[in-house]
């Protein structure tokens, strides 16, 4: 139990999974439900729904009103964009987890370092990519295609679909597949206006398709998981089991085949390769709080951290072997980083809904969808650009963010705010970074580390005049479309989101089919390191505007296929 | 599904980390000319202050040196060498977010890139203490020092426009030393003023 000692156990495992979020939690379910023995191990603590879940936790039963006590995230998580007082110990402490950027090109990164990753706070919006994106070299000329199409992955997101409960329409959009859903939510007054706006411009505006339940099946019951019932703070953990988490759906359930085994406060230091073969054959954790040295053995290594987690893991698996880091003969690990940029958006008020009563529906957390509408084809080419960008929009009753400003006080005031609580809409931007080589990451050559002495990433992006020009297009798009729908702007515009703020950090061990461009095979296995696996967001070729963790899943499961039938084969 | 014991572990009561033997990082935050914080051990919890004196470059890294304390006892002419940082998000420093904005001016800025960018926190590798002269038996043969910036008040505000300035002069790919000097002889003062 002493730091410098290390402990080995003799138990070989058919597969350890490193990360209990969505790609490593679906890897546990997929593999333990084909019979292999499988480890997986978290960085984080446990997590107890019945304590670590506030979803009901009401403002005034914590002594700042829900807003923690000043200045606690400034000096403890300042990096935890989303993390609220109520669901701050989801998140990592930045004071532990250090990493760092180049002067001017800042990067956020949340971090979850716990039992069920980001799935427990998600944005849960799922939408699946199509060849539009995963052929998007050949569409455009940028940069090079993903080694696989469509076809390969749709039987895949089907699958997922149903297991996840995804509810949404049927919109029959070429370039936003449509998928295995349960029914979509109602869109309230003000998204049906924004709907009909968007269309007038030739915009189709959906449904947002969302991994939360309206329709569970008898198997989704049987799990214990029920449908929503728009109490409207998925971010708080929602302990019905109505939004898709590792720790409602994939874990209980590889839980129960008896095979897995998992370990919380399980820092993964190195993954540990054969001196002989040159193949993984274990991995070096430290304990979080005892700081307890610890190996233990597999035959698969499954990397499913998150994006930049994994990659950072990979970089620190340095050996005689791969001097580069494990996987990187390319010398591609670490580069062609994306994010999804947002911060370009509007605010409008529609004046026919003034002094309306709000209804259950405005609590419900999906909103509209204006899927990618520049460069589907010549007749949408752009010329400024390539690639393009959504807005996620909603419209429902709220506090006005400009209620402040509103003239009066006392009973006249409060009528006000009232009379404008139900007419807001907001659209903000979803749009593609391009990947670049040259934003990428690596160990941080100044040698900083973590608190348990693991040497941290530093972080270099930033934006190109790609994305600058989308960002002004945007900005003209919102105005135009807040118009149509007969709202009065309120403002529009704003600067861009330093990368990582959307939370879609991708690439980084991007899949290929060439392995000197490439870090990952087709099947998201390790072309230098055969029985090595990476599943999540880093395998990505491109980000797509599209959020990722529903093709995360796909992956994922489809990797795990692929796992089982090696296995079987005798080749891994 | 889930687990509703009360007794099962929760991450909101998660104990937080507690070395033993070595030492490895600490958080501080600045206040005042100060970096303040706590760390853990797997006997206690020891308050401590690393408050710089001076500044200078050595092969172009900013050092400070000064003093390194647990309670009443100290440690003296402790070196803090900055090895990086990491940039800050949100609003940036008033002198800073004046600045003109390098992009084209017709297409949207990045919030807090180019020269609206600003120093969030700095990692320093201090020099080797010896940790029974604080009274603690931990390995501090190779600590490092996270300092979070997080002004609230003029000189933190100031400390923090000069920290910025020194690290876009020599933490870039091309270092100019010369460019950092007005903002080293500007920190300098600070730290001499009582």
């Amino acid at each position: 139990m002493f730091q410098g000692q290390t402990t080995r156990t003799r138990k070989i495992y058919d597969a350890i999974i490193i990360g209990s979020g969505a790609s490593g939690g679906m890897a546990a379910k997929e593999l333990t439900e084909k019979g292999l023995e499988v480890l997986v191990l978290e960085a984080g603590p446990p997590v107890n729904p019945s304590r670590d879940f506030s979803m009901h936790t009401w403002p005034y039963e914590d002594l700042y009103r829900g807003y923690g006590k000043p200045g606690w995230k400034q000096t403890d998580q300042w990096m935890e964009d989303t993390a609220g007082h109520f669901s701050r110990h989801f998140y990592v402490k930045d004071s532990e987890h250090p990493y760092t950027t180049d002067p001017g090109k800042p990067f956020l990164w949340v971090r979850a370092r716990i039992v069920g990753g980001k799935t427990l706070h998600w944005g849960r919006l799922s939408w699946r990519l199509s060849d539009l994106d995963f052929k998007a070299a050949t569409h455009d000329g940028f940069d090079v295609d993903w080694p696989i199409d469509y076809k390969e992955i749709e039987p895949y997101y089907d699958k997922v679909e149903e297991f996840v409960g995804v509810s949404g329409n049927q919109d029959n959009l070429w370039y936003q597949p449509n998928g295995k859903y349960q029914p979509a939510m109602a869109l309230t007054c003000g998204e049906q206006l924004l709907k009909k706006g968007s269309e007038k411009l030739g915009r189709p505006a959906i449904q947002s398709r969302v991994s939360m339940l309206t329709a569970p099946t008898a198997a989704q019951k049987k799990a214990g998981r029920a449908a929503c019932h728009y109490c409207g703070h998925c971010g708080n953990g929602c302990d019905v089991g109505a939004m898709f988490n590792s720790v409602s759906s994939t874990l209980p359930l590889a839980a129960a085949t008896g095979k897995m085994t998992l370990r919380p406060n399980s820092i993964v230091r190195h993954i540990i390769v054969d001196p002989n073969t040159g193949n993984a054959k274990g991995v070096s954790v430290v304990d979080r709080v005892t700081y307890q040295e610890l190996e233990f053995t597999g035959k698969v290594v499954i990397v499913a951290g998150s994006t930049l987690e994994s990659t950072r893991l990979l970089l620190n698996s340095k050996s005689r072997q791969h001097p580069n880091g494990l996987g990187n003969s390319s010398g591609v690990l670490g580069h062609y980083l994306v994010d999804h940029f947002g911060g370009i958006s509007g605010m409008g008020v529609y004046h026919t809904l003034a002094g309306k009563e709000a209804q259950n529906d405005d609590g419900k957390s999906s909103g509209v969808f204006v899927p990618r509408f520049r460069n589907l084809d010549a007749k949408t080419k752009h010329p400024k650009f390539l690639r393009g960008y959504g807005f996620e929009c909603s419209a429902g009753a709220r506090l006005s963010p400009g209620a402040g400003r509103f003239p009066g006080f006392g009973k006249e005031f409060k009528e006000t705010v009232r009379r404008w609580y139900t007419t807001p809409v907001f659209m903000t931007t979803r749009a593609n970074m391009l990947s670049r080589f040259e934003n990428f990451c690596e160990i941080d050559p100044g040698g900083t580390v973590d608190a348990w002495g693991v040497p941290v990433l530093k972080i270099h992006i930033q934006h190109s005049d790609n994305e600058r020009e989308m960002a002004k297009d945007a900005t003209g798009c919102i105005e135009e479309t807040l118009k149509a729908s007969g709202a009065e702007v309120i403002s529009v515009g704003g600067q861009m989101t330093a990368p990582g703020r959307i939370i879609h950090e991708l690439g980084t061990a991007r899949m290929g089919n060439d392995k000197k461009t490439s870090v990952l095979n087709k099947w998201n296995q390790c072309h230098d390191v055969k029985n090595v696996f990476v599943t999540d967001g880093a395998a990505f070729v491109g980000a797509a505007n599209q959020n990722p963790t529903i093709t995360i899943m796909a992956l994922t499961m489809r990797a795990c296929d692929y796992i089982a039938d090696e296995m079987k084969r005798g080749n891994l | 599904m889930f687990v509703q014991d009360n007794k099962q572990p929760s991450a909101i009561t998660a104990p937080g980390p507690k070395p033993a033997k070595k030492l490895y990082s600490i958080f501080a935050l600045q206040r005042n000319k100060a970096f303040s914080g706590e760390f853990e051990t797997a006997t206690a919890l020891h308050k401590f202050t690393f408050a710089p004196k001076s500044a200078k470059l050595v092969n172009n890294k900013l050092q400070l040196s000064g003093t390194f304390n647990i309670g009443t006892r100290k440690v003296e002419n402790v070196t803090a060498t900055l090895v990086s940082t990491q940039g800050g998000l949100g609003t940036s420093p008033s002198q800073i977010a004046s600045r003109p904005i390098e992009s084209s001016p017709d297409l949207p800025p990045t919030e807090a890139t180019g020269a609206r960018g600003f120093v969030g926190a700095m990692y320093f590798h201090l020099s080797a203490i010896n940790a029974k002269t604080l009274g603690l038996t931990i390995d501090m043969s190779k600590v490092q020092l996270n300092g979070r910036l997080f002004p609230t008040s003029e000189v933190e505000r100031e400390m923090q426009v000069l920290f910025s300035d020194i690290v876009a002069a020599v933490y870039q790919k091309v270092t100019d030393a010369n460019a950092a000097g007005p903002h080293l002889e500007a920190l300098n003062r600070i730290l001499r003023q009582p």
